[in-house]
């Protein structure tokens, strides 16, 4: 697929604000200077850059656990994130949601949600809303293999599928539900094949090439667009990181991690995009400086930040 | 006739029965209409989706149908399938959808054939809808409705899966808001509020009230959440009642009136938020309280509404607080056993006599 | 098979009997025609006999001394060792209605202690300042309803109230002919008109006995350091006095007792009131549950109801509810003195002063020993002058021999 330099650079970019993002989140955890538990994205860029940048302002996408990566690659403000992960006022869910819950709604992220596969049916509910108004917004929600086991999945594929909603069910297959890994919990291998069993057309593709990605989402987000109804799109991913930061993996092997390491996409997409001609290598490192100076500052931000006033406990639970 | 049964039939004769005449709230000088409960539903559903064309409906078997109990049965004709909308058989997903509407602008009116079915769909209701507005800081609300018949009656023999009551489920869950009328008039009333409410509302209706008749007025009208309603004033005992329960509290209140025994009634109508105030207000007048709830005993609304009691108005109770509910006990099948599983009138008035003789 | 002990016919007209005292108590085997009952009726005492050899099981609830039994009433039985025996009602007095559920299984004997009230009763006894411990209740197992609390206000309210017992300035109206004409201020006019009934109502006699004080001075002095090193305060003879009457009064319940409505109160807590003179008038502040309280505490109150003396600055809650009286004019120089009843109690305690008067010995010397005077009013409606003798006796006893205060 042939792009713009312009888009070259902005999915680049995107792909090391999550990176640097997730790493200062880690070191952070590990300084104990945030709160509960963050679930790393490293190493899954691509898939979530690929797809978010096949979608407009006012697409929504739902999130997971893991969504620090999907929020970001769809344009949330990296300051208010590490705010929101820190528990203070100045993030986006001023301080109430935390990482699991991380939503920045303006942005077009219906947030991240901790029960597996919970988001999927809200981007389904939303897919109607659009239908039901003439709109052609989609709603992309994102799981995991793990995900695409759940109850939620099952009846939210089934339900977009009867009524041709306008939703790309995005499927990042990081062949690992915390330490299981999916070849036990799912009896075939490619499981772009479920899309069948719903009537709807499934897609697979390699989720470290986040030109594939890119290419793959934006024939989806179309069909979906022009009234075609739902695709599911499978991902094949790894996370270099454990389920949450600071896991002591004991169910994969060093080996299986330094392979996949290997096919880092960030690295990748650089390569490409200079061996393309599509940026200089000053070009990349210049965004690669950019982005470490704004997370560098996104940090220095939350630290400053203060935390919600307890006079404010009670509020937002009704409106 | 031996003469136990002539006592009975006469007993009988004179006995105070459930008519629509036994609640009254329509004041005077407004037309209104007699309907049941049922229509009343569907009145406001008609009127909501008229005025409001973010209003629209979800559910198993709602469309031609019309519903499991004929509550939205001429709706389809009206509004078509895209606003009356049959899903498959995925509570889960009903909510989660409805849910995700909501989100987006939409005012969806969700149904669940029973309230024993919301099990499937409890992550959807009490984890995220109920919740969403919190983890994000206000940046988003959640005003939908969902609709699911509750409870049980004697003699009707649904059993165990289709006749609980369970609004506490729900009442303990911060974000939502339960709601359960106990008239035609409250029906209509309570459920326009819960539409154009901004919160998730549980809207539980009495199955077996559906053919109850009631008046209510003509023209529009909304009644508040939030507020419990005096049906009857008195002053020497307070019956605290929601759902069916109100019924044998207000006949029980009749009888009683004729002995000398001054009962006032207050109908909760909105389980959560709980109009704390009007039970304390009553309590501090009487002294003396009874509460009325088809639901189990152990853990059951009258548990909140007694410590709700004692905070507001233990120093003037001149009796200790009694209830009367359902057993703790799956509902049986067999008529023989499924007896007396839920509050009669009889127990409303035992209890009553209990308390004024203290 | 068990007999029934029952009250039985005594005389011909003889329709029920007062129970003075068990002789017998539950468990112990007796012999037919051995006492078992001492009971009182028409002004004669007789004992009741057991009407068969047995243990002596099943005794009535409520057959306690004082309580008025129909003749017929059965009291108890007697049966074989390991015989069961029916559970007899409690006597009289109370109904006890239809128990209802609502708080499970409430239990008809009332503990010791707690009193049993609705909150709305509460909360008007303590609008009402009033101590819903003193409140006899009417309600089902005796609970204190809302009525008794107000009734009892109303009641104490007519008796004295702080607020008349605040001194009023008396403002001498001198006339012409150089008469003073006083208003009396209220204490003085409630307390003469109270004095005046109990003399009007109450049949008082009084019993004198001089008591040698040696070892009571002797316990007193050595008592002194430790009352001292508690309280900052001097121990008196009167503290002495109210600890040894204290202490006297459980085996003599009729001095410790009202005559109510024709029937004999005997009170079951003690709480003796001592006569204090106040520029106001005659004030008797109660120490309450004297026989609890040791010398410290007995010395700390009295020095408190002097000073509140002084400005009158009595709570209504100190001067109600005595069941016995001390007044010591002895600091005053008085020998011996007659006091008038403190009604509605049964007995009123005057004492004079220690002086050294020469006593006869046993010995047939002579001797100079510290004797004061105590003179014992008692109403003859509640006791008759042996049992006053016996009291008053053993009074003077205990205080000639007070080691038991060590």
């Amino acid at each position: 697929m042939k792009i713009s330099k312009e888009i070259g650079l902005e999915m680049y970019r995107r792909m090391v604000r999550i990176r640097e993002f997730e790493l200062a989140a880690n070191d952070l955890f590990r300084r104990g200077q945030v709160k509960g538990t963050v679930h790393p994205y490293i190493g899954q860029e691509a898939s979530g850059v690929g797809v978010c940048m096949a979608l407009r302002q006012d697409d929504l996408i739902a999130g997971t656990h893991r969504s620090h990566g999907h929020n970001i690659a769809k344009g949330a403000n990296t300051a208010r994130m590490m705010a929101e992960i820190m528990g203070k006022e100045t993030g986006y869910c001023k301080g109430r949601g935390g990482s699991m819950h991380i939503a920045a709604f303006e942005t077009g992220s219906l947030g991240a949600l901790a029960v597996v596969g919970s988001g999927i049916p809200l981007a389904v509910g939303a897919a109607l809303a659009f239908k039901m108004r003439h709109e052609d917004r989609v709603a992309v929600p994102f799981t995991g293999d793990a995900g695409s086991n759940t109850g939620n999945w099952h009846e939210s594929v089934n339900m977009a599928a009867i009524w041709d909603l306008p939703v790309v069910f995005v499927l990042e297959n990081n062949h690992y539900g915390v330490s299981t890994n999916i070849r036990d919990t799912a009896r075939v291998e490619d499981l772009s094949v479920r899309a069948h069993g719903y009537g709807i057309p499934g897609v697979r593709v390699d989720g470290f090439d986040v030109l594939a990605v890119y290419a793959a989402a934006s024939e989806a987000v179309n069909r979906a667009r022009q009234g075609e109804g739902p695709t599911l799109l499978v991902t094949e991913s790894y996370r270099f990181e454990g389920h949450y930061a600071g896991e002591p993996e004991v169910y994969r092997s060093r080996a299986e991690v330094e392979d996949y390491r290997k096919r880092d996409p960030i690295p990748r997409f650089s390569n490409y995009l200079t061996s393309e001609g599509l940026a200089s290598p000053q070009e990349v490192e210049a965004v690669q400086s950019e982005i470490q100076q704004e997370i560098a500052e996104a940090v220095e931000f939350a630290k400053r930040s203060p935390e919600p006033e307890p006079a404010t406990a009670m509020e937002y639970i009704y409106a | 006739m031996t003469p136990q049964e002539r006592d009975a039939v006469s007993l009988g004769a004179s006995r105070p029965t459930m008519s629509p005449d036994l609640i009254v709230q329509v004041p005077s000088g407004v037309t209104a209409k007699e309907m049941s409960y049922q229509e009343a539903i569907r009145e406001a559903l008609r009127e909501e989706m008229v005025r409001d064309p973010s209003v629209f409906l979800l559910g198993e078997d709602i469309a031609k149908h019309g519903g499991a109990f004929g509550v939205t049965r001429t709706l389809f004709d009206q509004f078509g399938p895209e606003r009356v909308r049959n899903t498959p058989i995925s509570e889960n997903t009903i909510v989660g959808a409805a849910t995700g509407a909501a989100l987006v602008g939409m005012r969806p009116v969700a149904e669940i054939m029973f309230v024993d079915f919301s099990g499937l769909a409890m992550d959807q209701i009490c984890t995220q809808a109920a919740k969403l507005r919190f983890m994000t800081g206000g940046q988003c609300k959640v005003p939908w409705v969902l609709r699911m018949p509750q409870g049980g009656g004697a003699g009707k023999s649904v059993a165990a899966q289709h006749s609980q009551s369970l609004e506490v489920w729900f009442a303990h869950i911060p974000g939502l808001k339960v709601v359960h009328p106990s008239t035609p008039y409250d029906a209509k009333g309570l459920l326009k509020a819960a539409i154009r409410d901004d919160n998730p509302v549980i809207f539980l209706e009495h199955k077996f009230l559906y053919s109850f008749r009631g008046l209510v007025p003509e023209d529009d009208y909304v009644l508040p959440l939030g507020q419990c309603e005096v049906k009857r004033e008195g002053k020497d005992v307070t019956v605290v009642a929601s759902g069916a329960m109100v019924w044998h509290a207000m006949l029980a209140a009749k009888m009683l009136a004729s002995e000398g025994i001054s009962v006032e009634v207050i109908d909760v109508r909105t389980i959560s938020p709980l109009d704390e105030l009007t039970i304390g207000r009553s309590a501090q007048k009487t002294g003396r309280v009874v509460l009325v709830a088809e639901a189990c005993r152990s853990y059951g609304p009258t548990g909140e509404w007694g410590m709700v009691v004692t905070e507001q108005a233990f120093e003037y109770l001149r009796a200790p607080i009694l209830r009367v509910t359902g057993r703790d006990s799956p509902i049986p099948f067999a008529d023989s056993i499924e007896k007396g599983v839920w509050p009669e009138t009889d127990d409303v008035l035992a209890a009553i006599r209990r308390v004024v003789a203290w | 098979m068990a007999s029934e002990v029952f009250i039985y016919k005594m005389s011909e007209h003889m329709e029920s009997a007062q129970i003075l005292a068990w002789l017998v108590r539950e468990g112990e085997r007796v012999e037919e025609g051995q006492p078992l009952l001492e009971v009182m009726t028409d002004k004669v005492s007789a004992e009741l006999a057991s009407p068969a050899s047995g243990i002596l099981k099943g005794i009535r609830p409520g057959t306690i001394a004082g309580a008025q039994v129909a003749v017929g009433e059965i009291v108890a039985f007697i049966a074989d060792p390991g015989e069961e025996v029916p559970m007899l009602p409690p006597l009289g007095g109370l109904d006890t209605p239809h128990q209802m559920a609502g708080p499970e299984a409430a239990p008809a004997e009332v503990e010791p202690g707690i009193v049993r009230s609705t909150p709305i009763a509460r909360r008007i006894a303590r609008e009402l300042n009033v101590d819903i411990a003193r409140i006899t209740g009417t309600g089902p197992n005796g609970r204190v309803t809302e009525q008794d609390v107000q009734a009892y206000a109303k009641g104490r309210a007519a008796a004295l109230s702080p607020v008349e017992l605040r001194p009023v300035p008396t403002d001498p109206k001198r006339r012409a002919d150089g008469d003073v004409w006083l208003e009396l201020t209220p204490v003085q006019r409630v307390t003469g008109e109270r004095m005046r009934d109990s003399l009007l109502t109450a049949p008082q006699f009084a019993l004198s006995l001089d008591v040698d004080m040696t070892n009571a001075l002797w316990l007193r002095e050595a008592l002194m350091d430790r009352v001292a090193a508690e309280t900052g305060e001097r121990l008196s003879v009167t503290g002495v006095l109210v600890k040894v009457v204290a202490s006297t009064l459980p085996s003599h319940p009729r001095a410790n007792a009202s005559f109510v409505d024709g029937r004999l109160r005997l009170r079951s807590e003690i709480h003796i009131g001592v006569a204090l003179g106040t520029e106001s008038g005659l004030a008797v502040p109660v120490l309450r549950n004297a026989d609890r309280k040791s010398l410290s505490e007995i010395t700390r109150d009295l020095v408190d109801f002097q000073r509140k003396g002084e400005t009158f600055a009595f709570a209504a809650d100190d001067l109600a509810d005595g069941t016995f009286t001390i007044s010591n004019l002895g600091m005053h120089g008085i020998d011996r003195f007659q006091a008038i009843l403190n009604p509605p109690q049964s007995a009123i305690l005057a004492v004079g002063r220690v002086v050294k008067r020469p006593i006869g010995l046993p010995d047939g010397s002579i001797a100079l020993r510290p004797m004061m005077n105590l003179t014992l009013t008692a109403d003859h409606r509640c006791m008759d002058g042996l049992q006053a003798a016996h009291f008053l006796s053993e009074l003077g006893q205990r205080l000639e021999r007070p080691y038991f205060l060590i």
